[in-house]
């Protein structure tokens, strides 16, 4: 299986906001497999596995888009030390 | 002088007007060491005060002087003019310095040759057909030419140990935090930090008194290492060589060219001439320590790399939407950020980052882990800087995976967060740098073994 295929270079693109045309596309994409391929090895070669005596997953959640919550925005405004409506106050830096 | 003050590599009370003299040089510089002039610096010279007055400092471009361009060699960049001056670049002036230029750089320290900059690469003042090294390759260029007495780079993976060993000059990585990264624009913040060069282990130590310390504004100096109460350049002699004992790691001279491997085993065979208990060690780790480096700046370097939006830096593109408009402006990355940015931000998703990044952070306590124990038996650990001399400009350019193997040497310590210095070996042909590593916090002690190397060798 490809490190990286173009679907996934494609999504990655998008969600870093880089533009690639056709051949920086191709381009990148056969060094990312190449260099994938060859740091792939880590993990390979590490001395001991990870101690993982308890299964558990990462904490991250699916890049899946949501939807808005409505009143996050005011929750989180709330618990400003001091605020202007919606805005943090701080003190003036640089 | 003040009594005590041991005397730098260079002549203390000489004109101000040196400084004008050193800008002509660099308007004329034919190896683009330099992208930007301090057009005031024979001004600021007039009004300097300290020690060093009148001594000449370049600054790599990712080190913010206020009023200078900072670019970090790219175009993304192109026309951003530093708002405050880095903590370090501050703390040379306290001191008399004068800051004469900016100096060229892959971009975003994105590079080993000095060929990644998006305004024209460098070139080797020793042999201009060869490449000066990077990511700092103007510093390296700027001291080799004889264009500016100190020179301020930035070493995340041997990005100023790179360039001094090409060049022939000298320079030390401190130990991760023991050197503010204030104003030193973010690469990988874990690796990252300002680092001195200078044509010898003393100008080093004394460029690395100004500079260190903590710094309000950079938490992670706030617990750096401690500071000998001298400082580093007064306590800079008088390192007996018997006694001392030096660890030569086997996989340090795997791989390295014949006439590296020549150089440094006889610059090593001096050290046990004179009394050293040398001695070979097996270092099994570091085999990884090239891949894990990557991995782990790949993922830092996308996070840094998010804030360049166009908005709050960078050139702005009108386009139709927020996302386009931030998409376009990140075009104007070279294709070696891109790729970076690219990899980090792929290893670093969730379905895929137990495979690569979790496991490069795993390798990497592992790899400190090695180093612990090889610094337990021994005192420094002595090799190459690079594998390889200088090579041909071009030569590398259009295969990455032979780029990055130019830092085999150099990412183990930058791992580690060791302090890690480079000094030249006397020879015929294209230079070879002495890489001298030591545990965290002993800085000191490397600089020292660096200048016992300098004398060791004789003509210093």
């Amino acid at each position: 299986m490809p490190a990286l295929t173009p679907e996934q270079l494609d999504h990655v693109a998008r969600i870093a906001r880089l533009p690639l045309g056709p051949e920086e596309r191709e381009r990148l994409l056969a060094e990312a497999e190449r260099i994938l391929a060859q740091f792939g090895e880590v993990e390979a070669a590490l001395a001991r596995p990870a101690p993982a005596p308890v299964a558990h997953g990462l904490a991250a959640r699916d890049d899946a888009a949501r939807e808005p919550d409505p009143g996050a925005a005011e929750r989180i405004a709330a618990q400003f030390p001091r605020r202007e409506g919606a805005l943090c106050k701080v003190p003036e830096g640089l | 002088m003040p009594k005590g003050v041991p005397r730098p590599s260079v002549t203390l009370d000489e004109p101000p007007e040196r400084v004008a003299k050193a800008l002509e040089r660099i308007r004329q510089d034919p190896h683009h060491a330099f992208l930007h002039v301090n057009e005031r610096a024979a001004e600021e010279a007039g009004r300097a005060q300290g020690m060093w007055l009148g001594k000449t400092l370049s600054v790599k471009d990712n080190l913010a002087v206020q009023g200078l361009p900072l670019t970090c060699a790219s175009k993304a960049l192109e026309g951003h003019v530093a708002a405050y001056t880095a903590t370090v670049v501050e703390r040379c002036a306290a001191r008399g310095l004068v800051v004469v230029g900016k100096t060229n750089m892959d971009e975003f320290g994105c590079g080993s040759s000095g060929e990644r900059s998006a305004f024209g690469a460098t070139r080797n003042p020793r042999d201009p057909s060869r490449v000066p090294g990077g990511s700092s390759s103007g510093a390296g260029a700027s001291i080799a030419a004889g264009l500016a007495d100190f020179a301020l780079g930035s070493d995340t993976g041997g990005s100023v140990r790179c360039p001094a060993s090409f060049c022939g000059v000298t320079a030390l990585k401190p130990s991760h935090g023991l050197v503010s990264r204030w104003g030193l624009v973010d690469m990988a913040m874990s690796l990252e930090g300002p680092a001195p060069l200078a044509r010898d282990t003393r100008g080093c130590a004394l460029l690395l008194d100004a500079i260190a310390g903590p710094d309000a504004r950079d938490p992670v100096s706030l617990q750096g290492p401690a500071i000998p109460p001298d400082g580093y350049a007064r306590n800079l002699e008088g390192l007996d060589a018997k006694g001392l004992r030096v660890g030569v790691p086997e996989e340090f001279l795997q791989g390295c060219s014949a006439d590296v491997e020549r150089a440094v085993r006889a610059a090593i065979e001096r050290f046990g001439a004179a009394g050293a208990r040398v001695a070979e060690l097996a270092m099994p780790e570091l085999r990884l320590a090239l891949p894990s480096y990557y991995l782990v700046c790949y993922a830092e370097f996308a996070s840094a790399m998010q804030r360049y939006d166009g908005f709050r830096y960078g050139p702005r593109v009108e386009a139709g939407s927020l996302e386009q408009a931030t998409t376009a402006d990140r075009g104007f990355f070279g294709p070696e950020v891109k790729r970076r940015i690219l990899l980090g931000t792929h290893i670093t998703m969730k379905e895929v980052r137990g495979k690569w990044y979790t496991a490069a952070l795993r390798a990497r306590e592992q790899l400190g882990e090695a180093y612990a124990r090889a610094f337990a038996e021994h005192d420094v650990l002595l090799g190459p800087t690079m594998p390889v001399q200088a090579f041909p400009l071009g030569e590398r350019i259009a295969d990455p995976l032979a780029m990055y193997a130019a830092d085999v040497l150099t990412v183990g310590a930058s791992l580690a967060g060791l302090p890690a210095g480079s000094v030249p070996i006397k020879g015929p042909g294209l230079p070879i740098g002495l890489q001298v590593q030591g545990p965290r916090g002993e800085d000191l002690r490397v600089l020292r073994a660096m200048r016992l190397h300098e004398k060791l060798q004789g003509g210093v």
